[in-house]
């Protein structure tokens, strides 16, 4: 949640400052020692835990003895072989870039349109994107199963790039209008007076001073195609076909005690949305706060 | 907000264009397209089924009026999995806005590497929820030295259903600890010097002037963390799949088994319509808060 005030600007420049000092500098108290070491027990522990599994042979699965001689990559090639992860992450990579294909396009006309224009019933389409929102995908599912079996998508990973491209644009469009709103707009009047088109303003000056909104409503689509798992399982039921969480949920269901290589397989499904974390972290904290800001 | 406020403004005084001007909304057809018929006729044809009978295992599929909503209102499975949820979801809310709230605080003061300690409290948010119910759901084995302490939890009632709310609480509270330091960031330094100079400590400036200036915000937090935890399937179905018995059966998960393994498509559209009532409700108080806000500054 932004400040108001800055949101009206486009809040991202808030979640773009780091974390400054404020009052004391930096050090090491109590407290400082007590909170690192809850964060690092609670919120790490468990997932290097799980990492360790992931490369211990199956027979220390309960096991609390750690020794790195022991180390193995065994699990992780069951899991890539038992969970089709291959396919699968190719598979998955294609809906995401068919997805983006969609949704930044789309999304940036439509935000450049709501952020510049006055226009009749631009209030309701407002509502609706605000209202598409917040309706979780879950309570559409049922229908869109039906109209999909209809118009028989189901088993078609294009139908997935449909849905997930109808799921991700509302956020992207109310991200890309807050960031065009906070972009100055002389140069575009200019531009008109200049005699460009307006296709041309929206192509050579829109698009170029909108490009880091652009890429964290990449960064975003991408992450949310590879965190999916229920629309793709209902929708989709050809083995290797479809998103990554699949091939987990496989090995999960069919090798059901196999630990060590459901710990591998859930380790591999996560690399992708933990670097592109690491990597783009401002964008995708950005993303993250203003997505809810919906202001 | 501020932005929709100027919106609606602006969108009065555009009821008399001088010319009209189509390009607009050409810009804005595909999209609306695309979400409009993702979430207006998909509550259409989902109403219209509720009305029905439909179900696979029949062969005339006939209109039934209420009477989905009638089963709906004396099914006990229902009932019970609707206490289930809002227990969860309430606990789950309660728990990420308080740790995530302390969190920011902690970051927003004086923390050493406070940029890894952000990163590291996000990371289940990251990963996917999928993944997250798999991690637990090994950790929690009663044989691992986790599930070893606390007596194999997932296999008991109470013990899977608490595990739940502290599962989906772990996840969430990275969410709630971003919301609430972009609040935190964006209030000026010199309240804080003020009451330092007035000799208040750190927890009563915390409880007197940080509490109550991100409160607005904790509430937003809190509406998005029910509506999603309202509507949180994907973590069950891997942790405790609904089980022991029901023990974990929400009723999120209960229009998901309705529709989809039970295929009583007509029952399991009017869950579908019921839970969109609370959803639109839920997100009623958020858009009104939001224009609170927007026309407070």
């Amino acid at each position: 949640m932004l400040h108001p005030a800055a949101a009206g600007q486009g809040g991202r420049h808030v979640t773009d400052t780091p974390l400054t000092t404020r009052l004391a500098s930096s050090r090491w108290d109590l407290a400082s020692v007590l909170t690192w070491a809850v964060v690092l027990i609670v919120f790490t522990l468990p997932i290097c835990w799980i990492l360790v599994k992931a490369l211990q042979p199956e027979s220390l699965v309960f096991s609390s003895v750690i020794s790195l001689t022991d180390f193995t990559l065994s699990n992780f090639f069951r899991a890539i072989d038992q969970g089709s992860l291959v396919s699968y992450t190719i598979s998955t990579s294609i809906i995401a870039l068919l997805t983006c294909a969609v949704v930044l396009p789309l999304g940036l006309i439509s935000g450049y349109a709501l952020a510049r224009f006055t226009f009749i019933g631009r209030g309701t389409l407002l509502f609706l994107f605000m209202f598409s929102l917040t309706i979780p995908g879950l309570t559409n599912l049922l229908a869109v199963y039906q109209v999909f079996s209809f118009a028989r998508l189901i088993n078609n990973p294009l139908s997935l790039v449909i849905l997930y491209s109808a799921s991700s644009l509302p956020l992207s469009v109310w991200l890309l209008r807050a960031y065009i709103l906070s972009l100055p707009s002389e140069v575009e009047e200019a531009a008109l007076i200049d005699g460009c088109s307006r296709i041309g303003i929206l192509w050579r000056i829109v698009l170029p001073l909108a490009l880091p909104g652009v890429g964290a409503v990449a960064v975003l689509t991408v992450v949310s195609v590879f965190h999916e798992f229920i629309m793709a399982q209902t929708l989709v039921k050809i083995t290797g076909i479809g998103v990554v969480n699949q091939g987990l949920w496989r090995l999960q269901t069919e090798y059901t005690l196999d630990y060590t290589g459901i710990a591998a397989a859930s380790i591999l499904v996560s690399v992708v949305p933990v670097l592109l974390f690491v990597v783009l972290q401002r964008q995708f904290i950005s993303g993250m706060t203003a997505g809810a800001m919906k202001g | 907000m501020a932005a929709l406020v100027a919106a609606s403004g602006a969108q009065r005084t555009g009821q008399a264009p001088r010319k009209f001007d189509a390009f607009p909304y050409l810009l804005l057809a595909p999209a609306t397209v695309l979400v409009g018929s993702f979430t207006v006729l998909a509550l259409l044809f989902t109403g219209v089924a509720s009305l029905t009978d439909w179900d696979v295992s029949r062969r005339v599929t006939s209109f039934i009026g209420l009477g989905n909503y009638a089963r709906a209102f004396k099914d006990a499975e229902l009932i019970g999995s609707f206490f289930r949820s809002a227990t969860f979801v309430l606990s789950v809310t309660f728990l990420s806005t308080v740790i995530g709230f302390l969190l920011a605080v902690a970051l927003n003061r004086n923390l050493p590497g406070k940029g890894i300690v952000r990163a590291l409290v996000i990371v289940p948010w990251v990963i996917s929820e999928l993944a997250t119910g798999v991690f637990w759901m090994i950790l929690l084995q009663p044989d691992a030295p986790l599930g070893l302490i606390f007596g194999g939890p997932l296999r008991s009632a109470s013990g899977a259903f608490i595990s739940l709310i502290l599962v989906e609480t772990w996840r969430s509270v990275g969410f709630a600890m971003v919301m609430t330091l972009a609040a935190l960031q964006s209030v000026d330094d010199s309240l804080y010097e003020a009451a330092k100079v007035d000799g208040a400590g750190a927890w009563r400036t915390t409880w007197l002037i940080t509490l109550p200036l991100v409160s607005p915000t904790l509430l937003v937090v809190s509406i998005l963390l029910m509506i999603g935890n309202f509507n949180l399937v994907t973590l069950i179905l891997a942790l405790t799949a609904g089980g022991p018995i029901s023990a974990t059966t929400t009723t999120a998960l209960l229009m998901y088994q309705k529709s989809f393994q039970y295929f009583q498509i007509g029952y399991g559209a009017s869950l579908s319509i019921l839970m969109s009532i609370v959803n639109v409700v839920a997100m009623g108080c958020f858009i009104l808060l939001q224009r609170g806000r927007g026309a407070a500054t």
